[in-house]
Formats: structure tokens, sequence, C-alpha cells
């Protein structure tokens, strides 16, 4: 694009939102921070790293741990980078590592002994990522992973690391427990998760501050709660009493960064002007994605209350997400934290949040647009007029990506080169870096981000209003409804709530033209569920069963 | 973990215990809450409490990043400011959050060495057995840590202590200045940075107010060029720091910003082409990885 071209895009952009607008509303709604956004999609379309310069990050004459670990890094980069041309792209090892899962699925080396107590997990990684490369496995070896994970179930609810006695029941193995039977699609098994025990489980590790331990005598953190609404979520559990308070806890592990911590302790303070609980340590990328996915599962439950749901920073947030991506000289992958090394996990803790951080901005946009459009009778004539649509920075945003073919706020170029160029094992499986062993964590949540790298995909308005359309009156499991009828809720509200819970869970829609694939059709992977993080195709059928839909 | 808890005199036992299995398995999470368990427990007064200090911050020295080290710091110092009158109230002096902010402005301090020396024993987290020598003693002694101003952990950790803690008072032009004076000495340190904009987002000042400390950084080489350039653009470095390549980003960012902030207090879209300029800069040819 020359740069006459360029100039007169930006200022046609900036002029459009300040004539549109007015200045009224300038003032109130601008996010700087979109202006970059908006100008680098519209002036030049995402760069690969080949095209960017290597420069390694400057250390300013000042040698401490981190410029050395991060010196170290580059060097281990630029070494796999130079290695590699630029074109053809490298391809994914599609078999070997779906013969790394097949391996491990099976049967564990001996280091994996350390993690006896995250069976369900080890089940999850190998199912998804099979999932993910698109192989299938037979009725016998569903059945076997079924009964395997169902050994899991404690007896009072909830699943745990390994088999009872021995293990208890914890909120993170649930939720690989819980995704790996929506993977295994097998209903005589799901109709097995003891849903009522499950409940009960979640309201023992409820806490008042509406956190939640991850197990009887557990640590509070974010993650736990990730997993738990999840598996509320597609389980239809999800209810007022069990969530009470934990959009206030969720906002308070924001740190001044825009990220999110583990968790927040109580200040104790009593001073109106200063916030009860604060965030307990760093922004790190694991657990921003399970805040903000946390956050967004608690939307509809909100929403059909008519309940305002404790904000979360969502500019900040995006901030601070697009600067944990690495530089070219660092491949283009993600860091989860500030300062820290980049590491291929976090293509999908941090690369992952993208999709959910777009539909949060937009909608909160939308809904601005509704509240002041109603007070301003130019603004609906504009808007009859079919070329006055409220246009803030994010607004911009959409219209520019639908105008030049749908595109990500971050790099999904740079995102997919590193996981092909960086992390992938010659031995089959992935890893974090160049010089690191491959794991089945490292594994999955690879193909993970390289899925939300390729696919793009939204939570559309749209969709969530066909499927509301489509709801068929369902009851809640009868322990449930009497539970709910106890608290006060009506059979209308409660009604309500789940046809919210359950629209919202099902209103992501992938833009088929806005695939793209760094190498080609052969490194095409499936598309992942930007929340669940299984499959799309898998979390339909399973929450439909849960639900009593079609 | 139960049975002990009904023994209360064996708690403190356990702790002593737990010493050397946390040193080997630090980035454990089950290590951290044990400790946080049996510390609840015990219902220490301060000087457990400092005792405790001490070894986290010793566990901080082979592993400064260490999340759930810093997790715990966090909890220990929440958990025991805040305890109800019946439990005994706070246990921390004024002097408690003094030390400890010194220690971790130490801990940020890029030119600081933490030295052991062979003959002091056990763990005082006053500094006695961990503090800064020089010379004669620092030869005899080992180093067992550097501060780094680029540990983001502990620039979170300084922001609870000053700005989010109850009963912080933080005086605000010093953490200002705190934030730039950091970024005099490393200009391309992205925790500065964001301290930075978090303490003037947190209090609501203009970004306009800390620009004039910043405009040296935001030198963009003339003649500026719009169109993409995939090689390396000729670096200008500031006199008074030939390792710092001019400009830094994030500089570019906050002069942007600052444009942006100007732009709409004054209703000006001439203002807005400013900023958007910039925004075009950095895309361009600065920090290229988030054209996107």
């Amino acid at each position: 694009m020359n740069n006459h071209r360029a100039n007169n895009m930006a200022s046609v952009a900036l002029g459009i939102y300040v004539k549109v607008n007015g200045v009224r509303r300038v003032r109130s709604r601008f996010k700087p921070f979109h202006i970059w956004i908006a100008y680098s999609l519209e002036l030049v379309r995402m760069a690969s790293i080949w095209t960017q310069p290597m420069r390694g990050w400057p250390t300013d004459g000042v040698d401490t741990e981190t410029s050395e670990s991060q010196a170290e890094t580059e060097n281990v980069l630029l070494t796999t980078l130079t290695t590699q041309p630029p074109a053809p792209p490298k391809l994914l090892a599609k078999g070997l590592h779906a013969s790394y899962f097949g391996k491990y699925l099976l049967k564990l080396p001996a280091p994996y002994a350390s993690l006896d107590a995250s069976r369900p997990w080890l089940v999850y990684w190998c199912l998804h990522g099979f999932d993910l490369l698109g192989v299938a496995l037979d009725m016998p070896m569903r059945q076997r992973g079924a009964a395997t994970i169902l050994s899991f179930q404690d007896p009072k609810g909830g699943f745990a690391g390994g088999p009872a006695p021995g293990h208890q029941a914890h909120l993170l193995p649930t939720y690989a427990s819980v995704m790996s039977l929506a993977i295994l699609n097998i209903p005589e098994a799901w109709e097995q998760i003891d849903r009522k025990g499950m409940y009960e489980f979640f309201m023992q590790c409820k806490r008042d501050d509406g956190s939640f331990v991850v197990c009887q005598g557990g640590e509070v953190d974010v993650r736990g709660i990730y997993c738990l609404l999840v598996c509320a979520t597609v389980l239809d559990i999800m209810t007022p009493e069990l969530v009470k308070g934990t959009d206030k806890f969720l906002q308070a592990c924001q740190t001044y960064e825009g990220g999110f911590a583990s968790a927040a302790w109580p200040t104790g303070s009593q001073d109106p002007n200063m916030p009860a609980a604060a965030a307990a340590a760093e922004a790190h990328g694991g657990y921003t994605s399970c805040a903000l996915f946390s956050h967004f599962l608690l939307r509809p439950v909100c929403a059909a209350s008519s309940t305002e749901i404790a904000d979360i920073d969502t500019h900040a947030l995006l901030r601070w997400a697009v600067t944990q991506q690495a530089s070219a000289m660092e491949g283009g992958g993600f860091r989860g934290r500030t300062n820290k090394l980049v590491d291929g996990c976090y293509g999908w803790w941090v690369g992952g949040l993208f999709a959910v951080l777009e539909s949060l901005v937009r909608g909160e946009d939308d809904s601005e647009d509704k509240t002041e459009s109603s007070a301003d009778g130019e603004w609906e004539d504009e808007r009859e007029r079919g070329k006055g649509r409220r246009l803030s920075f994010i607004v911009a945003l959409s219209l520019t990506l639908e105008c030049w073919h749908a595109d990500m706020l971050f790099n999904r170029i740079a995102l997919q080169e590193y996981i092909l160029i960086a992390a992938q094992s010659s031995k089959g499986g992935l890893c974090d870096k160049p010089g690191k062993n491959a794991d089945l964590y490292h594994s999955t949540n690879n193909l993970s981000g390289l899925s939300s790298a390729q696919h793009f995909v939204s939570h559309s308005a749209k969709q969530v209003t066909l499927n509301r359309e489509s709801w068929q009156e369902s009851q809640p499991p009868r322990w449930l409804a009497d539970r709910l009828e106890a608290s006060g809720e009506s059979a209308v509200e409660t009604d309500k709530r789940r046809k919210e819970v359950w629209a919202n869970a099902l209103g992501w829609v992938e833009d088929a033209e806005a695939l793209h694939i760094v190498g080609g059709e052969e490194n095409r992977v499936n598309t992942t569920n930007p929340v669940f993080n299984i499959l799309m195709l898998r979390l339909k059928p399973f929450v439909n069963y849960f639900y009593g839909q079609k | 973990m139960s049975t002990l808890l009904a023994l209360q005199k064996d708690l403190r036992q356990e702790l002593q215990l737990m010493n050397e299995f946390a040193e080997e398995n630090l980035k454990s999470y089950q290590v951290w809450h044990h400790r946080l368990t049996l510390i609840t427990q015990m219902e220490p007064q301060l000087p457990e409490l400092v005792k405790e200090i001490g070894f986290i911050h010793d566990s901080l020295m082979p592993d400064p990043k260490n999340y759930h080290t810093w997790a715990y710091l966090n909890w220990l110092y929440s958990s025991f400011s805040n305890l109800p009158e019946e439990r005994g109230g706070n246990r921390f002096s004024s002097q408690s959050w003094k030390a400890e902010l010194e220690w971790c402005e130490r801990m940020l301090d890029s030119d600081h060495r933490f030295i052991r020396s062979p003959s002091q024993e056990g763990h005082d987290w006053l500094g006695e057995k961990v503090q800064l020598l020089s010379g004669e003693d620092e030869a005899k002694g080992e180093v067992i840590g550097r501060g780094d101003g680029r540990n983001n952990s502990a620039w979170s950790w300084r922001w609870y202590l000053v700005v989010a803690r109850n009963g912080a008072q933080p005086d605000v032009g010093a953490e200002l200045e705190y934030a730039l004076s950091q970024i005099r000495t490393i200009p391309h340190n992205a925790s500065a940075w964001n301290y930075l904009r978090g303490i003037h987002k947190h209090f609501k000042l203009p970004l306009s107010q800390s620009l004039p400390a910043i405009l040296p950084y935001s030198i963009i080489p003339a003649p500026s060029i719009i169109s993409f350039i995939p090689q390396n653009p000729p670096p200008v470095t500031t006199p008074a720091n030939p390792d710092t390549p001019l400009p830094v980003p994030f500089a570019i960012e906050w002069l942007a910003d600052c444009k942006a902030e100007q732009a709409a207090a004054a209703e000006s879209s001439e203002a807005y082409t400013d900023a958007g300029g910039l925004y075009h800069e950095l895309a361009e040819r600065w920090d290229v990885m988030r054209k996107t």
C-alpha cells in the first residue's frame, strides 16, 4: 500500500469517527489503543516473522537474569529459525504427533509417575490432541476411555485425579474428566455422570467471597473457577447460588497490567474507595485465560436475572494480551508474563483468549450504542440511512475486518509459525521451545493454539438469538428443580436462565472464509471452541443431551 | 494432615521438616499450600512470621520469578495484616512494611547482589543474613541472588506494598519518579513501563504528566518513512546510553496515547491524525509484531 493511500485511509477512519459520533462521545468513548490496532489492520495485513526485523530485545547495557535468559532463548530460536527457509513453510508432522498421543494414551513412561494424581488430564490431552489432528478412535477404545474416566468419579461427586480410594474430588480433574467424556461421545457414559453429587461437591468448594477452593482443604485460584464453570455450564447445573459473588472475585484478580492473577485476597479495607480484595500476584497467561473465560461464562447467568456483572477492564486486558506476543526473533509465539520467556503453551492460553476478548469488546460497544442511540434522534436517522453505524474504533475495526476479510487481534501468522517451527519435536509431540522435551500438556496446548490461530471463531449474537428461538421447554434434574424452587427461583426464571446459558454456550460460529492456514491445507487442524477447548462439533451434542435439546 | 492439625505441637516441627522439601520443589502448588495450611493453624506472632518471610525471601533467590512463592508471600501479608481482633488482629507494624518494601527495592535494583557470608546461619528477614556487602566481605561471601529491574513479579509485589494493600498511603509523585528512574536505567524494560501506566491509570493522572521524561526516548530518526521496511531500520542511540537504540517503542506508544488524550480533550480531528500517525509509525517500524 502506498503512503498516500495509507494516510488517506487513516484520516478517513478518524474522520468518520469524529463526524459520526460527535465530539461529546469522542471524549467518553475513545480508547487510544484501538487506533493502533485499527490502523495496523487497515494499513498492512499481518506480517510473517520472515518479513519482520530480526532484532533481539535491547539490553540497554544492563545485564540481569532476565536479559541473560532472554538472550539465551533468542539465540536458541535464531539458530532454529536459520535452519528453516521461509518457504515452503514447515509441515505439521501430524502422523508423528498422532503416534505420540497414541503411545502415551496406552502406556506412559516413568517420568509421568509424578502425574499420577492428574490421570484425567493425561486422557484429556491425548483425546483432544487426537481430535485436533482429526484422528478417530474406534468404539472399543472409546468405551475403554469412558470406563477409565468414570473410574475417577468420586462416590460423593466430582472427579478425582485417580480412582478412589486414595484420591479426592478436585475441580481440575473434574473438568478434564467431563471434557474427555464429551469427546468420547457415548451417551450411556454421559448418563453415569453424577450431577447431583458434582453440584454438592461444587457447593462444598464455594467460599463466601465467591471464589472456590480446588478441593477440600485445597487452594483458591481461577483455574478451579474456570473448570467448575465449564462443567456447570455443559451439565446444566449452573445456578445463581453457585456463582454468587464469583464475578466480583474475578474482577479483583485483574492486575494493574491488565491481565489476571491466580487469585485475590481480601484487603480488609473499610474505605469505599479502596477495593475489598487485591490481586494475589502478577498477571499470568494461564490465569488470565481462565479468568476471562469464567467471566464470559457468568454473563448469561447475570443477563437472565438482569443482574449487572462486575466489570472487567477489557481494554487494559487487550493491551496486556497483545503485548505478550513475542518478537520475530523469538519466533512470534506468546509469553505468559511480562519479561518472561516465550513458551508454546501460551499459544493457547493467550492466543486462544482473543476470540472471547473480541466478542466482549464488540459486545460492550454494541450495548453502549443501544443506550446512547435511544436518546439520540440524529443518530437514529443516520442509522436508518444505513451509513451511520456508530463507529467507535472497535466497531470501525469490525467493519475493517469485514471489508478486508476477517482478521484477528493478534498476529495469527506469526503464532502458527512459532508452533510449526519452534514447538514441534522431531520425535513427535510438541514442546515449550527448541531444546525442551515434548510432553502431553505442551502438545495439546500448542495444537489448541494452532487451531485458534487458523480458525476465525466468534461469538455470534445472531446465533445466540437463533438458539433462543429454537429452545424447547425442558426441565432441570428434579433434585435441582426442588432446590431452585426452595431458593425462591420461579420455574419461569429457571427456564429463562437455562435457555440463556445454553444459547450462549452454543453461540460460537466459524467464519469459513477467514480460515488461514500457514503451510496450506495439510497443516489444518480441527476447530476448537474458544471457551471450552474441545472441538466445536463435540460440544453441541454433549450440551444438548444435558439440556434436553435436539 | 488432619492428624497433624489435631496435634498442634507438631505443626512447627512439620514446618521445619517442610523447609527442605520446599527447597527441592519450589514450583509445586502443594508445597506452598501445605505451608499456608500449617501457618494458618499455628496462629503465629510476628517473630514466627519474620522467620517464614525470611524463608520465602531465601526461596526466591534461586528462582526469583516463582509464581507460587510470590503468591504465598502475598497471602501471608494479606492474611496476617487483616485478622479480626479475636484472632489477634494485625501482626505487622509500619516498620514491617517498610522493611519489606526495602527488600522489594533490592530485588528490583539491577546492581544489587544478595550475599551470604559463611559465618551467617539461619534466616533473618531483616538483613543480618542476606544483605549487601562489598569489598572484602563480598569476596568472602556467596552471591545467592541478584537484583533485577526486569523482574515483573517483584514489580507486582511493589504494587501491592505501595498501592493495593490496606493502609497503604502511596506517595504518587514518588512512585512516578521510581518508575521513571527505572526506565532511565533500562529504557526497554516492559515491567517499568507497565507499572508507570498502572500508576497513571489508578490515580487518574493524564499521561502527559510524565511526557517530558519520556520524550527523549521517543525520538524517531528522520526522515520518517511510512512504507514498510523489511530491513532493520538504522538504530539511533542517545549519547547518554550508547546501548539504547532509539526510539523505545513504549515511548512512541506513550506519546501517541498522549496525543490521543489531548485530541479527545481538545475535540480535534487533527490531533487524532497526529496520534494515528504515531500508531502507524509504531506498527510499521518499531513494533511490527503488533501490526494486527
